[in-house]
């Protein structure tokens, strides 16, 4: 892809209609390339933050203003780490009391000229702790290695929670360093859903963020396609094995785009999806069984849950799947069912405020358009041969199987 | 902002209970049956006083069974009506539901044909058998539920909440398709059936469907073994090889009467908020000592034959936790809860539910809870509105004692 310069006001603000709800919601973030460098210290941000010096100061604001509901967090989207605060209050709160909630989460600290080192201390090992209880939930840590091994060498692989190790260096000073950097100089985005009325209001988050960006459209990681895939087992102390395989997909453009989505929606997307039928309905060889992407990211990964003598025979099953759906295609029927899934999720958008400002902020970090429209058309477009092509594109780049501790013997 | 028409909410001839709340704004459509029986119910008296116990996990494998039809699978049917379904169940009840924006009544007569029509056969049922166990030997997996159900054993001895929804590998293997037909004639009258529908939907035609439901009953009647007022044991521990212990402070209460769950389950909203949220003294107390880095979260669960609430969290020191949980419960008790934070909690409490009266699906989910208690959205909006300081502290104060406590940590 062409690298493109262009110059854009750094913060933008997308009103989206929430006239029918009971709350307003109100999410701002800022958009962050996702590096190894940074991306603890931002994490490490969500902590001190949140809690600061005052560890309830924010909950106690919010329960005045009718147990509004708040965070700030660290979200992945592909190579993205956006630092992200967020606000959902009834309709009964003004909105100037939301803002002036928010104002304080996110530009009080600055005030300070420093973060204080007992309270970062403090945060630290939280994020510590948190980061190492990570390997507690085997379903989510066999899901980010997968994740870690198949994406390994580009920036999709780095964890946007940050890296225990990465800990140390971090103190008071070079930490409100970042985030004035951050507040500064970092583009962001603002979604508010909810009553029209409210929009000159919003708007005067302007002020807080001047100044213009330049936008550099950035260069597609090459990834070598070619390389064998890899086998990769680790052991944990766990009941169950989960087997997941991780596809390097092709999603150059918006069509592949879509076709992707409606591959994965078909392949192990719904309890009617070709692995769940034949792998647990037909063969019973498990209970959890599905495919799933990251959004922004060419990867689609297909996860089970099974018993590890299964492994080789999960595993030998998922890609004759594949490769029946290689050979045979898929049916007018069963695509026409997938789009409709798919469509009825979009449609579904305007009934649920998270949703909406999750989908549009992809869209936006895409630099695409802001509606709907075009994106459900290209779903609507795809035909029976895009699935194939798709299917035929995916590339298998890593088997990993996370089972429990071995044995004397060496066996489970 | 949402305005809902009148809601609809009575019985049909057959005795199906209703509850229709139209949201004329909101494009998805919800409908879901709740079945007011769910792993709890175990132990029956037939007509002629005969025992009747079914095995542990019966009615999760209806849930998972019921779906299959003569005709197929009812579950292909309605992805290929545009919908999506699904289904659940907890100790009380077992819930059947659709989401769908397009064919609403064609995918709720579905809804309301295949939960009335069972057919299970020897073949379905030994292979059910294989995915359940991967589903037990899954959840073995989660920390929290492993510790949620170890709290529950230290709490009680003898009512079925302390046994795990699916059952086990060995109770599953004992159940057969003569036992979940036997069991679904028992569990699935119309007396303890529920409808209910939310979204944009067409309330007369609702209504006329809901009339189709056929009579069914039993002559059979539930019973729960009688359970100590006290607990088992106060302390259970299991190692799973965490990076840090994960625990459940849980109090066992006394069982209380259907008509007083609503207003204590509110009650209950308040106290645990004010005992152990994000804004109460407690909070800060551990989190300046170190010993927790989040609030614990809580929930207050009461149905036939118990109530008891739950702390969980996760942090270094769950002992000293506990204990300072206690202190803090012997300090509200003595001290009374504080005007001020109980206005404030109010205000979150209203805040909250409010919020999930917003969209269908919450709303709809959120009556079938409602609906256990046999009661309606506004007067669980009334009882928040209206809970007074003191009757939250009569309802608790004698209720909450740091001798049934039980602290269950998972290391």
């Amino acid at each position: 892809m062409a690298a493109l310069e262009k110059y854009l006001p750094r913060c933008r603000i997308f009103l989206l209609d929430g006239q029918k709800f009971r709350t307003n919601l109100l999410v701002l973030f800022f958009d962050l390339p996702l590096e190894r460098e940074t991306a603890t210290k931002t994490a490490l941000l969500t902590e001190v933050l949140k809690r600061g010096e005052e560890p309830a100061k924010g909950a106690r604001q919010a329960e005045e203003l009718y147990g509004a509901l708040w965070d700030i967090s660290v979200v992945k989207k592909g190579d993205r780490q956006l630092l992200l605060f967020s606000l959902e209050t009834l309709k009964t709160v003004e909105t100037e009391d939301a803002l002036s909630f928010l104002r304080e989460r996110l530009l009080r600290p600055l005030e300070q000229g420093a973060f204080s080192e007992k309270a970062m201390e403090r945060q630290k090992a939280i994020l510590r702790r948190k980061l190492d209880s990570r390997k507690d939930d085997k379903k989510a840590f066999a899901r980010r290695r997968a994740l870690e091994e198949t994406a390994e060498g580009t920036a999709f692989a780095i964890s946007g929670d940050g890296y225990a190790e990465d800990l140390e260096e971090i103190n008071g000073k070079n930490l409100f360093a970042w985030y004035q950097k951050i507040v500064e100089t970092a583009e962001v985005k603002v979604f508010f859903c909810g009553d029209k009325e409210e929009k000159p209001k919003m708007l005067s988050l302007w002020q807080n963020f001047p100044g213009r960006v330049s936008v550099t459209e950035r260069e597609e990681q090459e990834s070598d396609r070619h390389e064998p895939p890899r086998f990769v087992q680790e052991r944990t102390e766990a009941e169950q094995a989960r087997l997941l395989l991780g596809f390097e997909a092709d999603v150059e453009n918006s069509r592949r785009q879509a076709a992707l989505l409606l591959l994965n929606q078909l392949l192990g997307g719904d309890p009617d999806s070709l692995l769940f039928r034949k792998v647990r309905e037909e063969r019973g060889l498990c209970y959890d069984i599905k495919s799933y992407r990251y959004p922004l990211s060419p990867y689609l990964f297909v996860q089970a849950g099974i018993q590890e003598k299964d492994a080789k025979e999960t595993g030998k099953l998922v890609l004759k799947c594949l490769d029946e759906l290689k050979k045979q295609g898929v049916s007018a029927e069963k695509l026409r069912q997938a789009k409709e899934s798919i469509l009825r999720d979009y449609d579904g958008l305007a009934d649920n405020p998270w949703a909406m400002v999750d989908f549009f902020a992809e869209q936006a970090l895409q630099g695409k358009e802001l509606r709907t429209e075009k994106f459900l058309r290209q779903v609507e477009r795809v035909e029976p041969e895009d699935i194939l092509r798709g299917a035929n594109h995916l590339k298998l780049k890593t088997v990993y199987l996370l089972s429990g501790e071995a044995d004397e013997n060496g066996e489970n | 902002m949402a305005r809902t028409e009148k809601n609809q909410q009575g019985k049909t001839r057959n005795g199906l209970q209703f509850y229709i709340l139209p949201q004329r704004e909101f494009g998805e459509k919800m409908s879901a049956i709740l079945v007011k029986r769910g792993a709890n119910h175990l132990f029956w008296k037939g007509k002629e006083g005969e025992e009747i116990t079914f095995p542990q996990g019966t009615a999760h494998f209806i849930e998972h069974k019921l779906f299959q039809q003569e005709w197929g699978d009812a579950f292909a049917k309605f992805t290929q009506n545009g919908a999506s379904a699904n289904a659940f169940t907890d100790g009380d009840k077992t819930v059947y539901y659709f989401t769908c924006r397009e064919k609403f009544m064609e995918n709720l007569k579905l809804l309301l044909d295949f939960v009335q029509k069972p057919f299970f056969t020897k073949e379905d049922t030994e292979r059910e058998k294989g995915i359940i166990t991967s589903e037990i030997t899954m959840y073995e997996d989660d920390p929290n539920w492993v510790v949620y159900y170890q709290m529950l054993e230290g709490m009680y001895g003898k009512h079925p909440i302390k046994n795990k929804i699916a059952g086990t590998a060995e109770t599953v293997e004992k159940i057969t398709a003569e036992i979940l037909q036997k069991a679904y004639e028992t569990y699935y009258t119309t007396e303890n059936m529920v409808l209910v529908c939310t979204g944009d939907v067409p309330v007369g035609q609702v209504r006329a469907a809901a009339e189709t439901v056929q009579s069914r009953r039993t002559d059979a009647r539930v019973y729960f073994p009688m359970e100590e007022t006290g607990i088992l044991e106060k302390y259970k521990e299991r190692n799973m090889g965490l990076s840090q212990p994960n625990f459940q402070i849980g109090f066992k209460l006394p069982a209380a009467k259907k008509e007083d769950w609503l207003r204590l389950r509110i009650a209950a909203g308040f106290y645990l908020e004010l005992l152990a949220g994000e804004s109460s003294p407690f909070f800060r107390k551990v989190y300046e000592r170190e010993l927790l880095d989040e609030p614990l979260g809580s929930a207050f669960f009461c149905g036939e034959g118990y109530a008891f609430a739950a702390f969980s969290g996760s942090g270094e020191y769950p002992e000293e936790t506990a204990e300072l949980l206690g202190k803090e419960l012997e300090r509200l008790q003595k001290n009374g809860l504080d005007w001020e934070d109980f206005r404030r909690i109010r205000k979150k409490m209203l805040g909250r539910f409010l919020r999930r009266m917003d969209a269908p699906q919450s709303l709809c989910l959120g009556q079938i809870e409602w609906a256990m208690m046999g009661v309606s959205a506004e007067e669980m909006l009334q009882t928040i509105k209206t809970m007074q300081k003191e009757e939250a502290e009569k309802l608790l104060q004698n209720a909450f004692t740091i001798d049934t406590m039980v602290l269950s940590v998972v290391r």
